[in-house]
């Protein structure tokens, strides 16, 4: 470890992929434009598939050479990650501020057992992709070694729970005991485990219908000259002659289609959901074909989020969420903790969620909002898109189709709907400094948690018909990844914002 | 400092500031627009479009003439002891509120044109989001930094 570390040599097939997935434009539209009635005899023909091949070269030598060219090593008290072709790059982590070690293990590595291993510091991160897993546990003890030396010899205490590991949980955690031992030392205690049941509920009222028809309907769409549409009317012909039901049936064969699927999805992506406290950590590990493994340290949650959709509701289901901070973009769009949003509990039954997140939150108290909004603003939640419907839905009849306005007539039926569950539902409480806020969103409610001295700013908006009916909107910003999310209602009574306002301004200077 | 309690305006250079950058952007539009006329003059596009470039070249114009005077009669701040506050009056209102403890730095953006007005973009950034202030004098701008940093100074917030 403290000699410069070579990658392991599944990176170069990771590589390729990488090279396949910088020209993806390019080869989708060789393959959907160009394939079918491409001349091998023509000469010119072969042009552009050359382009694309030289395109697709470069990158991959450009891959190859960056994995070829990549070193990490430990030297004194940093992490060091070397790589680049011309312009040399150089990391260096600072082993004492390494927070979280997480590992994601794709299909393709799980076979040749290589791992995907992101160091993360709270300002900072760098990406090891990819290392045989052997490599990934190893750079983790070393790390994890070498910070409680770090701190022992420093005497802090700041970063005790980071020393920290547990060796039942993950053998990757492996801890030398000498140093570890001279000081308290954290259990790991396992807070969640999703069992089959549980996930096959959570998979079959997670509304993934909507992803899977998203994926599918395009994919239908593009292979529909091979589909051997006539098979599938025929079957229904003999059942009905009347086009609509025939039109009925194939929707309702593709929607039926898009829920297995969309439950399957959810049932692969969660598989195992396990959630481990480990000291100020939390371990969720998660996944059947992708397994992943993330960090999250609970003290560096910003707010606590409850997301519960309308039909989970209905089984007393609910999932927790926390908004984290993180300052560095861009390493991975598949990392969850990236966009600041974790979710911890995905599927559990309310009374025991609070139960359990109290455990980990206890400086925060999660008291119910106070429900219920004034009438007032009832129907500025829907008239302005109404209007816009019914513009749109004119247009739409004055070229077209007369039914359009049917359509337009049941959206706008909904947005009523949903506009009475906001009056209704939504709301906000003030506990000393913690303040709840209640959303109603598009599918479900949303709860969100959080300290005065988490906020970042604060924002009113009104205009002149909401100053008339006293109303105002307001939004508190709170650090979210790199960036930040506005919690907030609408059609507020004034009065309300006016002590919210005082609320955030009064705040105790915690020095 | 007796009028911290008071909405304050950008100074009155701001004004001209907005106005010939707004006067600058229309001359931008009218050479974009001419361009697209004659385009459709001499490859005879549809005949409706002409009413359309002349419709939102009068909308410019307006903006180019209103625009700059509300940006400069509706747009206060406030400095208050512990937090500041920006306003936006005109029609959406929208008031900003940001306490000092929050701020990560503050940054500050002029061009030669604001430099020779003496004034200065400023905005305040915390780890999350930034805050803009209207246009203020090169002065203001540096005291502002000042009573900032000496209420950050010491202090140990957890940004």
């Amino acid at each position: 470890m403290y000699s410069p570390q070579k990658l392991h040599p599944i990176s170069y097939v990771t590589g390729i992929i990488e090279a396949i997935k910088q020209n993806i434009v390019l080869i989708i539209i060789f393959f959907v434009f160009n394939i079918r009635d491409f001349d091998y005899t023509n000469i010119y023909a072969y042009i552009f598939p050359g382009i694309i091949t030289i395109f697709f070269l470069f990158s991959f030598i450009a891959q190859v050479l960056k994995v070829y060219n990549t070193r990490y090593w430990i030297e004194n008290d940093h992490f060091i990650l070397a790589t680049g072709i011309f312009t040399k790059e150089r990391k260096e982590l600072n082993i004492r501020r390494i927070q979280t070690l997480d590992t994601s293990q794709g299909i393709v590595n799980q076979i040749v057992g290589g791992v995907n291993l992101q160091i993360k510091t709270p300002s900072d991160g760098l990406e090891l992709d990819t290392v045989s897993k052997k490599q990934s546990d190893f750079i983790q003890k070393t790390i994890k070694e070498k910070q409680s030396e770090l701190s022992f010899e420093h005497n802090q205490t700041d970063n005790q729970a980071d020393n920290q590991a547990d060796i039942q949980l993950e053998n990757q955690n492996e801890v030398s005991d000498i140093v570890t031992n001279i000081q308290s030392k954290p259990q790991s205690v396992s807070l969640y485990k999703l069992n089959f049941k549980e996930l096959l509920l959570m998979a079959l009222t997670s509304g993934a219908i909507g992803v899977a028809f998203a994926t599918l309907s395009p994919i239908i769409g593009g292979l529909s000259d091979v589909i051997p549409w006539h098979w599938f009317t025929d079957e229904f012909l003999q059942i009905s002659q009347a086009i609509s039901v025939i039109v009925l049936l194939t929707i309702s064969v593709i929607i039926l289609i898009s829920y297995i699927v969309g439950t399957l999805i959810v049932i692969i992506r969660n598989f195992n959901y396990t959630v481990i406290k480990n000291g100020n950590q939390l371990n969720i590990k998660y996944g059947l074909f992708n397994v992943k493994s993330i960090t999250v340290p609970t003290d560096r949650v910003q707010a606590v989020v409850e997301k519960q959709s309308f039909l989970r509701k209905l089984f007393g289901y609910t999932s927790l969420h926390f908004v984290i901070t993180s300052d560095m973009d861009g390493l991975d769009g598949d990392d969850v903790t990236l966009n600041g949003n974790v979710m911890i509990l995905p599927f559990i039954k309310r009374e025991k969620a609070y139960e359990i997140i109290a455990g980990l939150m206890p400086n925060m108290k999660f008291e119910d909002a106070k429900e219920g909004m004034p009438w007032s603003g009832f129907h500025r939640y829907f008239w302005q898109p109404s209007v816009v419907l019914i513009i749109i839905a004119a247009i739409i009849n004055h070229f077209w189709q007369p039914w359009v306005f049917l359509i337009a007539g049941i959206l706008i039926l909904l947005l009523i709907i949903r506009s009475y569950l906001v009056i209704k539902y939504s709301g906000l409480k003030i506990n000393e400094d913690e303040l709840v806020v209640r959303n109603v969103t598009l599918f479900g409610f949303k709860n969100s948690y959080f300290k005065q001295d988490k906020i970042l700013g604060m924002e009113v908006r009104r205009n002149p018909f909401l100053i008339k009916s006293d109303l105002a909107n307001f939004n508190f910003i709170i650090a979210k990844a790199a960036g930040n999310e506005a919690i907030g209602l609408k059609f507020n009574p004034k009065q309300h914002v006016d002590m919210l306002q005082s609320w955030y301004l009064r705040g105790d200077h915690h020095q | 400092m007796e009028n911290d309690q008071l909405l304050k305006k950008s100074p009155i250079q701001a004004k001209k500031y907005y106005y010939l950058v707004e006067g600058l952007e229309f001359i931008v539009n009218l050479i974009v627009t001419i361009v697209l006329i004659f385009l459709w003059s001499h490859f005879h596009w549809w005949h409706f479009l002409i009413y359309i470039f002349i419709g939102l070249l009068i909308l410019d114009l307006l903006y180019a003439l209103i625009g700059p005077w509300l940006k400069y009669n509706y747009t206060y701040y406030r400095v208050n002891k512990d937090y500041i506050e920006i306003k936006r009056d005109f029609f959406f209102k929208k008031q900003e509120i940001v306490k000092f403890e929050r701020t990560q730095f503050i940054e500050q953006k002029y061009n030669p044109m604001l430099k020779k007005l003496s004034l200065v973009k400023l905005s305040l950034v915390t780890a999350g989001h930034h805050v803009i202030f209207p246009l203020m004098h090169t002065e203001d701008a540096e005291t502002f930094e000042s009573t900032t940093f000496d209420y950050l100074r010491g202090a140990d917030f957890d940004v």
